[in-house]
């Protein structure tokens, strides 16, 4: 076959010779075959409309973006595959992770190919801080735990129990440290914290039980939304009046629809602000709509963002200039509700918003 | 522009691989570009045809499910409600394809459920779940119909997965779970083996399965696809999808039922496993025919270089003066030309002799008349010589004849003076025999006084006259150099010539710039003007009656001095003019002239003095010679004197 080899070779020279202009390829890796795959495609839907729009506008320098997915699966091996077939297509960033979790495999692997990693959603107090080659466009699990511990205070949830996904343990674990030193200061305390391990043959009905046992003012999940929507539908079983709240990581679209009316009056914390009219997010959101037939949730927000981010530093990095470098010197970024500002570490903040699911939706509280 | 030189060989082996080489260039581009298209069609027909089939296969299998859940669903008022668990357990045991099926009240909650061994442990957390924000329960309670959904993370089992709802009775709905790789199964099971890929999408534009072959798009979105974006605006299909940087075929059929999308795909181009076939074998039969026209063009241009060779050989060697045999061979034409060359030697060979023959005859005829102009050229310049001679001894004598008629006057003079005192001398004696008287002594004293100054003149006159004719002989019979005044000389030969002019109505006259010295050879200068002098006399004043001469002399701007003999005859015109420096020319032919004086001036201007003699003269208005000569003549050596 090597005659159709050399055929083929002489052919693909003389495309390239005509000049079609190399794509820059943006990798992407999320969970997107699992219980995941809520926030995981999501975001890949943010952010193949972003280089859908960006293409539709010229490209980057005259050159096309190409977006490569890569599924992590939630699991190690997986995403250690995932992540080796991004680098070899030699991504100029690659966006994501969407779990802690997944960001203790693939950061390794990230620093040792000099490749940045965008990552739109992790908190994890273990990344924040460091000079490696990620980048991080949340605010941080201490952060977030504090304005938890403030909010659940305000609404009378002092002994609140709590389970926690031992498969994300980096971020879970780090968002509970974070409440149990938090809390006490607004005079709260964790009075249980369950572990479970976030399987399809998971017993939830179980750890409801161990949760109410302790006869809780009310319950937090620090989980996916899909083990969210299901402790939910265990715990009202068993209890139907227990206030419950989740930790932001649920915050997605399909928590509604996968826990029906178990989820009404949970409270959880989102990274956008849903009720904002401004034309530049409704814009986005129409745009997303059509594309999609969904409602764009924190992460495709939060993906859409570091879209911008990326495209914004691509587009002004000079010449031997790295990656990283651009990122940081390039901003600050018009994100699509804020001003993204990323500090030398390549750390930043936004803003946080707790809202209350009544009837099917997310309603804004105070 | 140099071409290069070929061989023969070469060039005729180039000619026909060329020629071979266009041949098949030709054929094959044709059969490409009919068979490619042709392949391409047909390719982009079967792909559709094949997404119509996955279809159709799919719907027919699901639609076996669908009909299975139907009647189960329509069972439920009919049997209670243990009865109808027990149900739903047995037709997930029978039915691979699904993981699990519930029984969904009005308000959502899961009433009943049918799972399979993986999921059995889960029941009792299963049994009492709210449902009623899915969009499959949704939809079917509002439609009160069989409903299949796009891909979703199921709230039960908590994987992705595809669903069917179907209503069981007036207010339940029944939700059967397949997963997907069931669906990917499903068509494995019915399809063949396929040239295409296969992407089975949901409303979304999700991935819902896809064949193992072909390019991955399970984590895509697909629907910014130019193709699905027709396919969702109702519009024409475009044939080809560019995905991940490569053109495809694509064909797409869409299940109404499913309200899945199937979409084929096949590689373009040499991608496409028939097209590089296609071009593979024509790419071999190509090589094979190039190798062999090669191979074959080199031993058919043997063949007809063979006899060329031997021909070209003889050619050489007959040009090098060998005899040989001239070759015959198998081609009409080479042996022709063979033919032809040999009767052209044989021609050549014989000219050849031929020509030698004539070309000594006429070497010998011309060495004859060579040797006879030299002959006449000898005696022609012997004559040459002989009448210069003469005609310097002519001048010569007229020289001598006008010096002696100069010297008969004061010579006579003197004669008649001193015989005029021998008379006196003769009377005083025979005065003093009679008696000298005083008076006697003092008459004979004043004619001694007399005769004596008289002779003594006259002897003086004479002696000038000696001294002035042997300068003007010596100058004119030796070519001696020597510094001279230009007027001083002029005037000596004046006076030379003018016995000759005395008895003659015509004068000269001189206008010679004061002061100017030569140093030259007086004599040749002489030479020339009593030349132009004569030729003046005897040529322009011929039956005149008056005439007059100028000589005049001025140095020019460039030194050298310009001297003209002018004369207001009659002029000559342009034919003689232009013949009258020529040796032996002369209008006098017969009457005494020797056409050589000018000649002589001429000479002895350009030879001696170093100068240039030239004449302008028109018929009726007189003639101006002219001598431009250098101040100081350049030697002897240096002008080559002939006369």
């Amino acid at each position: 076959m090597s005659v159709q080899r050399i055929l083929i070779f002489l052919l693909a020279a003389l495309l390239a010779a005509c000049g079609k202009p190399e794509p820059i390829v943006i990798g992407f890796i999320a969970g997107l075959s699992n219980r995941t795959t809520d926030t995981g495609e999501a975001a890949r839907n943010a952010l193949t409309l972003a280089i859908e729009e960006r293409n539709a506008a010229g490209g980057i320098g005259g050159r096309p973006l190409r977006l490569l997915v890569g599924d992590d699966g939630q699991d190690a091996a997986t995403a250690h595959q995932a992540m080796q077939a991004l680098i070899r297509a030699r991504p100029a960033v690659i966006v994501g992770p969407y779990t802690s979790a997944m960001a203790d495999v693939i950061l390794p692997l990230a620093d040792a190919a000099g490749v940045v990693v965008l990552s739109p959603v992790i908190t994890a107090m273990h990344f924040v801080g460091k000079d490696d080659m990620l980048i991080r466009l949340n605010r941080s699990t201490r952060d977030n735990a504090a304005d938890y511990a403030r909010v659940l205070a305000e609404r009378g949830l002092h002994r609140l129990a709590v389970a926690y996904d031992v498969r994300n343990r980096a971020f879970s674990e780090s968002w509970l440290t974070e409440l149990r030193s938090q809390f006490p200061a607004y005079g709260g305390e964790v009075i249980a914290a369950v572990e479970f391990e976030s399987t399809a043959d998971t017993m939830f009905s179980e750890v409801a039980a161990r949760l109410l046992e302790t006869e809780p003012d009310g319950l937090l999940f620090i989980a996916n939304a899909v083990d969210v929507a299901r402790l939910a539908q265990q715990t009202r079983k068993l209890s139907p009046n227990m206030p419950l709240a989740a930790a932001e990581w649920a915050a997605s679209e399909q928590l509604v629809e996968l826990g029906g009316q178990a989820v009404n009056g949970l409270l959880i914390a989102q990274s956008h602000d849903r009720t904002d009219e401004a034309p530049r997010f409704t814009a986005f959101r129409d745009a997303y709509r059509a594309r999609f037939q969904r409602d764009p949730g924190y992460s495709a927000i939060a993906s859409y963002d570091a879209g911008i981010v990326l495209f914004q530093a691509l587009e002004r990095r000079k010449s031997g200039q790295s990656v990283k470098d651009a990122v940081l010197r390039h901003g600050p970024y018009p994100g699509l509700q804020h001003l993204i500002e990323i500090d030398a570490f390549g750390d930043s903040t936004r803003p946080i918003h707790f809202a209350e699911i009544r009837d099917g939706q997310f309603v804004l509280v105070r | 522009m140099t071409l290069r030189n070929w061989r023969l060989r070469s060039f005729v082996v180039a000619i026909m691989a060329a020629t071979t080489v266009m041949v098949v260039v030709l054929v094959v581009a044709a059969l490409l570009a009919i068979s490619i298209p042709a392949l391409e069609d047909e390719t982009q027909r079967e792909v559709q045809l094949q997404a119509n089939d996955h279809a159709n296969r799919t719907q027919i299998v699901l639609g076996a499910l669908e009909s299975r859940l139907e009647v189960v669903g329509e069972s439920h008022a009919l049997v209670d409600a243990e009865v109808f668990a027990g149900v739903l357990d047995m037709i997930i045991a029978r039915t691979p394809m699904l993981r699990a099926l519930y029984l969904v009240d009005a308000n959502g909650r899961v009433t009943a459920a049918g799972l399979d061994s993986s999921m059995s442990r889960l029941r009792s957390e299963i049994l009492g779940s709210d449902l009623s924000s899915t969009p499959l329960l949704r939809a079917t309670q509002a439609t009160r119909s069989t409903t299949w959904s796009d891909t979703y993370l199921s709230a039960l089992s908590g994987v992705l997965t595809v669903g069917v709802a179907t209503p069981a009775g007036d207010s339940h709905v029944l939700i059967g779970e397949v997963p997907l790789d069931a669906v990917l199964s499903t068509l494995e099971e019915t399809g063949s083996t396929r040239l295409a890929a296969l992407w089975v999408i949901d409303s979304r534009g999700e991935v819902i399965t896809e064949s193992r072959h072909g390019p991955g798009a399970r984590r895509m979105n697909l629907n910014g696809l130019p193709l699905l974006q027709a396919s969702l605006a109702g519009t024409p299909l475009p044939p080809y999808i560019d995905f991940e940087g490569q053109r495809y075929h694509a064909g797409l059929a869409l299940s109404e039922a499913l309200n899945w999308r199937f979409v084929t795909i096949a590689p373009t181009g040499l991608d496409n496993p028939r097209v590089s076939r296609m071009v593979i074998a024509i790419g071999a039969a190509f090589a094979i025919a190039l190798l062999l026209g090669v191979l074959l063009s080199r031993s058919l241009a043997q063949l007809l270089l063979a006899p060329l060779n031997s021909i070209i050989a003889q050619a050489r060697d007959t040009a090098h003066g060998r005899q040989g045999h001239w070759p015959r061979g198998p081609v009409v034409e080479l042996n022709a030309l063979s033919g032809d060359l040999e009767a052209m030697a044989a021609h050549l060979q014989s000219l050849n002799l031929d020509l030698e023959q004539r070309v000594a005859q006429r070497t010998e005829a011309l060495a004859e008349s060579n040797r006879s102009l030299q002959a006449t050229l000898a005696e022609l310049e012997r004559t040459q010589h002989e009448l210069v001679r003469a005609e310097k001894m002519a001048a010569l004598g007229g020289l001598v004849a006008g010096v002696a008629h100069e010297l008969n006057t004061p010579i006579g003079n003197g004669l008649m003076a001193v015989s005029t005192l021998q008379g006196q001398a003769g009377d005083f004696r025979r005065c003093m025999q009679a008696g000298l008287r005083r008076s006697d002594l003092d008459a004979f004293l004043l004619n001694v006084d007399q005769a004596a100054d008289i002779a003594t003149r006259n002897l003086s006159r004479a002696a000038d006259l000696v001294t002035s004719f042997k300068q003007v002989a010596v100058d004119q019979s030796s070519a001696q150099r020597r510094r001279f005044m230009l007027d001083e000389v002029v005037d000596e030969i004046i006076i030379t010539l003018r016995p000759s002019i005395r008895r003659l109505p015509f004068s000269i006259e001189t206008d010679i710039q004061p002061g100017l010295e030569l140093d030259s050879y007086p004599g040749p200068l002489g030479q020339v003007l009593a030349n132009l002098i004569n030729n003046a006399l005897i040529h322009a004043f011929e039956d005149r009656e008056q005439g007059t001469i100028v000589i005049a002399a001025r140095r020019a701007e460039d030194g050298r001095i310009r001297l003209t003999v002018s004369d207001d005859g009659q002029g000559m015109d342009a034919s003689v003019l232009e013949q009258v420096f020529e040796p032996f020319f002369t209008t006098r032919k017969g009457r005494g002239g020797t056409g050589l004086g000018l000649h002589i001036a001429f000479n002895a201007v350009a030879n001696v003095l170093g100068g240039s003699l030239t004449a302008s003269s028109a018929k009726g208005r007189g003639s101006c010679f002219e001598l431009h000569i250098p101040a100081i003549a350049p030697s002897m050596s240096e002008t080559g004197a002939t006369a």
